[in-house]
């Protein structure tokens, strides 16, 4: 995960301009403009991928009723954390 | 092979005729080592893949059923489980469904592969946390991703349907469809397509969709390794001739990343035929037709029906086609294969 950085760091740049060495990294910047659309992508594709994950997590706090409505409701309706402690007695793992 | 080569000392040349008989047993103990370490791993290797893929080939010459003696697993047939494959219609199709499956997954995995790690090579905000996300389904277990992927793409309740919905597109079936995709979209805007044009089905499609989704992300991974080979240099002195940013891809992303490319292409082609665990859990024990793959089949022929002989014959087959493929697609990029140094 860290090569990108590391490799950035490995080749640094004197601007030579201001005197001092200053130590800059190269290679993956990318400018203000492209970076925001960067992040939608990064975003609307993340979304899509987490999706399956972001839909447990509501469905496991909707009744067992809600999670049967046509259309689906997004967040629970009715809010029921006792899913959890349910499903951890009926697993018997204690 | 690291530790045959570590057992191997640097005065290889020397060893014929300088050498003393003292040096050379120590030489040969050295090896013996190595094996020795070697042996464990060579040992399971041997248990667990290669002899029960030779019993499967012997296996597959008989018409076995239920059987006690191992190595008489009944009549014998030679060749026939082969030749009645071959003539079955169920697993022409089984292997037709399996070729669109990979003819799906392959080209889409790769391509979000490539894109997925483009924009992720960045020093952008937040990094960690996509890089994170991407990789999120490839350690989920697979039974859990399928239960909910099920309950998204659920006929009547699910929420893939509602933003169809949303769209003012007409509700699918999705995992249960047995009509091809290209029939379906002609349905759409009233053409009329049938038999070959009908296209794979949306059941398979579907199933497509979430093996893609579980494994792009070790996809991205490896095709991230893959651009941090790529030394920046080309990328500057590219800039200041002035090239543009599809010029930059085109020309020195996409030659440099043809080995991991090649690597990609082979690993998610062995896999897409060998893909049965999201198939097996989508449409929970009654496979549409359109979406029985080859190793569906053989799991049905094997453990439902007990055709022992006739499974393992499918097993062989799909494993000569894998190896047949495999090696095409070694010689067929060759050619084109890049490395940088």
């Amino acid at each position: 995960m860290a090569l990108g950085d590391a490799r950035a760091g490995q080749r640094p740049v004197r601007s030579v301009s201001s005197g001092v060495a200053r130590v800059r990294p190269v290679g993956l910047r990318v400018p203000r403009r492209s970076q925001i659309a960067r992040h939608v992508a990064l975003l609307g594709f993340g979304f899509l991928i987490a999706f399956p994950f972001i839909w447990m997590l509501l469905t496991s706090f909707k009744p067992f009723e809600e999670t049967l409505s046509s259309p689906p409701t997004i967040l629970p309706v009715q809010w029921r954390p006792e899913n959890y402690a349910e499903a951890w007695r009926r697993s018997r793992l204690t | 092979m690291t530790v045959g080569q570590a057992a191997e000392p640097l005065e290889l040349p020397l060893r014929s005729h300088t050498m003393g008989s003292a040096r050379r047993a120590a030489l040969r103990w050295e090896a013996a080592q190595g094996y020795a370490f070697l042996l464990p791993a060579l040992v399971l290797l041997l248990l667990f893949h290669l002899l029960p893929l030779f019993y499967a080939l012997y296996l597959s010459l008989f018409n076995a059923r239920v059987f006690r003696d191992m190595w008489q697993p009944g009549p014998f047939v030679g060749s026939g489980n082969y030749a009645r494959l071959l003539g079955t219609p169920e697993f022409t199709q089984s292997l037709t469904n399996t070729l669109w499956f990979a003819g799906i997954t392959v080209p889409l995995g790769l391509f979000l592969a490539v894109l997925f790690a483009q924009l992720l090579n960045a020093r952008i905000w937040g990094r960690t946390a996509y890089r994170a996300t991407y990789f999120l389904p490839y350690i989920t277990s697979t039974v859990a991703a399928a239960v909910v992927w099920r309950w998204i793409f659920q006929p009547r309740v699910g929420v893939a349907n509602s933003v169809l919905e949303w769209l003012g597109l007409p509700a699918q079936r999705w995992a249960d469809e047995p009509r091809g995709i290209f029939q379906l979209f002609g349905q759409l805007v009233g053409v009329p397509l049938d038999g070959w044009l009908a296209g794979p089905s949306l059941a398979l499609v579907t199933i497509a969709l979430v093996s893609v989704w579980y494994s792009v992300g070790f996809n991205t991974v490896i095709a991230l390794a893959g651009l941090t080979t790529i030394p920046a240099d080309l990328y500057e002195a590219a800039r200041i001739d002035g090239a543009s940013r599809w010029h930059l891809f085109r020309s020195i992303t996409l030659p440099l990343l043809t080995p991991t490319l090649l690597f990609l292409l082979i690993v998610e082609t062995i896999r897409s035929f060998q893909s049965f665990d999201f198939f097996y859990q989508m449409m929970a024990g009654v496979p549409v037709p359109g979406a029985k793959v080859v190793t569906i089949y053989l799991y049905e022929q094997g453990f439902k029906s007990f055709n022992l002989g006739y499974a393992a014959a499918i097993g062989m087959l799909l494993f000569a086609i894998i190896f047949v493929l495999t090696l095409l697609q070694f010689r067929a990029t060759r050619s084109r294969v890049v490395y940088a140094d």
